[in-house]
């Protein structure tokens, strides 16, 4: 089927292309509408539920992210039933997660009014950070929503590594390498890309792991210097963060049409030769 | 009929080049059991994962990281992915167990016929705790409590490794007990 | 108001009489009749009697059956596959068990019927894990029916296949979710999908599949045999037929009973006994841990959509639990939440912590040191995980906990200290 599809969305009407989904038409529309799970360069999965809307006709409400457009549709984003399923959503992660480096998901706690300690007092993802298995990035599930992106990264959508799956069920749900192994026994090949789509932090390179452990951690210091990887032919366009003359971090822009933000573990973390001299430089990855 | 289900869709992945890694190996007796079940699934699919996996446990009583690495390698199936997909599921362990699991059920009904009572009395006779095994290598006994198994009309109920025994008593748990006892030749505690 | 006369058995009428694993047995009692009546009188045909008999889907989500098996033969793809839904997990639901158990060719029959109406050359059976028993029981009958030319390349010399496989669940309520279903068949965890797409367009190998609950599907027999027109005067409009409802807890005689659409739970309790050991009637839980408790005043309600909708009840896979009086009811309630909480899947944030949490409110409650806000935060996780969550299974994890907090005082102790 190849025809657009008109649909109304707060009273207001759009037509947008076959194959659409809500949240395209709430895009177009510039109504700002929460999301933590959805990434355009992966598979959307509508597991954060944050991004529902209320939909004319239907008993639940629908995840925008996922949800195909169709024509004649009539969706409703700002009910109290959506306000506060989003709230809820929102809460009910505030109680049980580590939300301290996940400032969209903080903005938008405070957009819905959330009031977390009336849902604390209970169970935690919290355990001890992985840090010690590789010297490019941390592990820290205990600010992990399971939404699924690092998982996709190293698996289908992008890098076809399969290092990582999510494991057990229920609320022990988990990312693990299998049997929680060491990732030098997995075959994470450290591209990083699962550190770029990570929303919360929970995985993070390790010097800003250690900047923030240290209090030197300040993004209002930083610069973003936009390069060429020098490494190989593909040419990605590298992001580099710097703070006080050195690079702290390495990202990709996302709306690049060909990397679409994902780089390899060259590019991602292969930037210390810049500094000339440094104190890594004759330990073994 | 194989070639019905090519499309495989959605998120399964068949990896062919898994990096050399060299890790420990399984137990002999792993091994043999994996290589037997994997023998009677020659141009394995995905789709037939399941299946797999009751044999193997079926033979071996859990899943241990040696042994889902072997069968991750001889799958074409992910290690991470197919950890995954063992953790999801109840009947599959992924710690040692009994070779014989005793799960007492603790749906609803069965609580409404003293099936708590039934787990203590268990645990009095065995001496272990729900989840811990008895018993070194030799054959050995494991309870545990397990959702609601659908033999509510006979409640109280459990499952004596694969095969559900109905309207339990002290008695009779004393009796399954004791009859394990006597068939594996030990005394005491051990089973 | 009174329900119509009790029709004889349907469902169960070979339930206890014929040895499971005889077909002669199952040939003899009517066995394989209505395939071959399918097979003679058509597709359309099979499809507009189950249209005139207004069955709907047994297993809780009462979809009518004759527009899905319509929509599977009509949709776009190929190969279709057919599903036995035996994962049968819901607390206090053992109906399918029983038709597998001691009438399993109703269900290779029925698979084949559908196989034959729908386009499909291959059945799949997902029965639950646990149920080994059963297993064996179709297994078997399932041999034995592709020997005497019921299954297989050329079903009763039609010239048309279908075979059927058997696939075990690995213990997990969910899998009785149809997507999750699919999911695991697949060789993946059972996590659900969202719909749309729906089954009868994307389901197993994201190919149309037609899967119904081990009752709908054994309720074709009857209606073929019979024709759509007189099962629909059994029962009353709005829930035709007969429905097994199983009956346990503190029931004088626990079991699997057939009625016609409209009874009553009263009609139920005395069919089964009444309450067991002469004890007092305390709570009644309708449709197992996705259920709710039934104020005592409706057991005269007829046990029908138009009847139960308003007062916010549903019959759900037909399990009745009776508790007695001698049952603190809130333990209960916490079990049930304990239950979905060990069951979610852990995909989504409304379930996932949800029902997480209901659990340690009503750990609060039965406990004795609620919070002052407690039952306002049931309420707001309860509509949080009703209107977000993903599938079914969170969408009615709240249901017999909030319907506890409307049936039962709340629980003594220092709530609000």
């Amino acid at each position: 089927m190849l025809e657009p599809v008109t649909l109304t969305v707060d009273g207001r009407q759009v037509t947008m292309p076959a194959g659409s989904t809500i949240l395209g038409a709430l895009n177009a529309l510039d109504i700002d509408t929460p999301t933590l799970c959805y990434d355009p360069g992966l598979t959307p999965v509508n597991v954060c539920r944050v991004c529902v809307v209320e939909l004319k006709g239907a008993r639940v409400l629908a995840p925008s992210c996922s949800r195909q457009a169709e024509d004649g549709m009539e969706i409703f984003t700002d009910t109290p039933r959506v306000r506060d399923a989003r709230r809820m959503v929102l809460e009910m992660l505030q109680s049980s997660v580590d939300t301290s480096t996940a400032p969209t998901l903080l903005q938008y706690a405070v957009r819905y009014g959330t009031q977390p300690d009336r849902l604390e007092g209970g169970a935690t993802v919290e355990q001890p950070v992985r840090a010690g298995d590789n010297l490019l990035y941390v592990r820290d599930y205990s600010k992990c929503i399971l939404c699924y992106k690092c998982v996709e990264a190293c698996g289908h959508d992008v890098q076809k590594t399969f290092a990582i799956s999510v494991a057990g069920r229920g609320f022990d749900a988990h990312i693990d390498t299998g049997f929680d192994v060491a990732l030098g026994d997995s075959p994470c090949v450290y591209c990083g890309n699962c550190v770029a789509v990570c929303p919360t932090g929970a995985l993070m390179g390790r010097t800003e792991f250690d900047m923030r452990q240290t209090g030197t951690w300040d993004e209002k210091a930083q610069t973003q210097v936009d390069t060429i990887c020098p490494y190989c032919g593909v040419g990605c366009q590298l992001r580099l963060h710097v703070q006080d003359n050195r690079i702290v971090k390495v990202s990709s822009p996302r709306e690049h049409p060909v990397t679409r933000g994902f780089l390899c573990v060259k590019g991602r973390f292969g930037y210390e030769f810049i500094h000339g001299g440094s104190e890594r430089k004759h330990r073994r990855l | 009929m194989s070639d019905l289900r090519v499309d495989r869709g959605g998120r399964a992945a068949i990896q062919r080049d898994q990096p050399e890694v060299p890790l420990a190996a399984p137990t002999p007796e792993e091994q043999e059991a994996a290589d037997r079940v994997l023998a009677r699934y020659s141009g394995f699919r995905r789709d037939q994962l399941l299946p797999l996996l009751h044999d193997v446990h079926a033979e071996t009583g859990w899943f241990s990281e040696e042994l889902t690495r072997y069968l991750s390698q001889r799958l074409g199936v992910p290690f991470a992915d197919l950890y995954g997909v063992i953790s999801f599921y109840a009947l599959f362990k992924t710690a040692p167990a009994g070779r014989t699991v005793l799960r007492v059920c603790k749906g609803v009904p069965c609580y409404l016929h003293g099936a708590y009572e039934l787990g203590l009395h268990l645990q009095e006779l065995l001496g272990v705790g729900p989840e811990e095994p008895i018993g070194d290598g030799a054959p050995s006994y494991s309870w545990e409590w397990f959702a609601c198994l659908g033999q509510c009309d006979y409640a109280p109920a459990m499952l004596l490794g694969e095969e559900a025994v109905r309207s339990v008593t002290p008695e009779l748990l004393e009796r399954i007990v004791k009859e394990g006892r006597e068939t594996h030749g030990v005394s005491g505690n051990s089973l | 108001m009174a329900y119509p006369a009790t029709a004889s058995n349907l469902l169960l009428a070979r339930c206890g009489l014929v040895d499971p694993a005889s077909i002669d047995d199952y040939e003899a009692h009517d066995g394989f009749q209505a395939l071959r009546r399918a097979l003679e009188m058509g597709p359309e045909w099979v499809i507009e009697q189950l249209t005139l008999s207004g069955l709907v889907g047994r297993g809780g989500a009462a979809f009518p059956t004759g527009r899905k098996w319509q929509a599977v033969r009509a949709a776009q793809g190929e190969p279709r596959y057919v599903i036995l839904n035996a994962d049968e997990s819901e607390p206090g639901t053992f109906s399918n068990r029983k038709l597998l158990e001691e009438d399993p060719f109703s269900s290779v029959e029925a698979m084949a019927i559908a196989g034959l109406t729908v386009g499909s050359a291959l059945g799949y059976a997902y029965i639950r894990g646990e149920y080994t028993t059963a297993t064996r029981y179709l297994a078997t009958a399932i041999d034995a029916a592709r020997e005497r030319g019921y299954l297989g390349a050329d079903v009763l010399g039609s010239g048309r296949p279908f075979d059927i496989e058997i696939r075990r669940g690995g213990g997990a309520y969910i899998c009785g979710e149809e997507t999750s279903l699919f999911n695991s068949m697949e060789g993946l965890r059972g996590e659900p999908r969202s719909k749309p797409p729906f089954p009868v367009n994307v389901g197993v190998f994201r190919k149309p599949t037609l899967i119904n609950n081990v009752e709908t599907l054994v309720s074709v027999q009857p209606i073929l045999l019979k024709g759509g027109e007189a099962f629909a005067q059994l029962g009353v409009p709005g829930f035709t037929g007969t429905k097994l409802f199983c009956l346990s807890g503190h029931i004088a005689h626990p079991g699997v009973y057939e009625a016609p659409g409209g009874t009553t739970l009263r009609a139920l309790l005395e069919m089964a006994g009444g309450v067991a050991n002469g004890r007092d009637l305390q709570a009644v839980l309708m449709g197992g841990a996705a259920g709710m408790f039934v104020p005592l005043e409706h057991l005269d309600q007829p046990l029908i959509p138009s009847a139960l909708t308003p007062l916010g009840l549903t019959i759900g896979s037909g399990a009745v639990i009776i508790f007695d009086d001698t049952v603190d009811m809130w333990e209960v309630t916490r079990l049930i939440a304990e239950f979905f909480a060990e069951e979610s899947c852990g995909q989504c944030v409304p379930c996932r912590v949800g029902t997480k949490r209901q659990v340690e409110i009503l750990h609060r409650f039965t406990m004795g040191h609620g919070r002052p806000d407690d039952e306002q935060l049931l309420q707001e996780i309860g509509a949080a995980m009703g209107d977000a969550s993903i599938c079914g299974l969170g969408q009615t994890a709240a249901w017999a906990v909030l319907s506890a907090l409307k049936v039962f005082p709340s629980p003594s102790g220092d709530i609000g200290a």
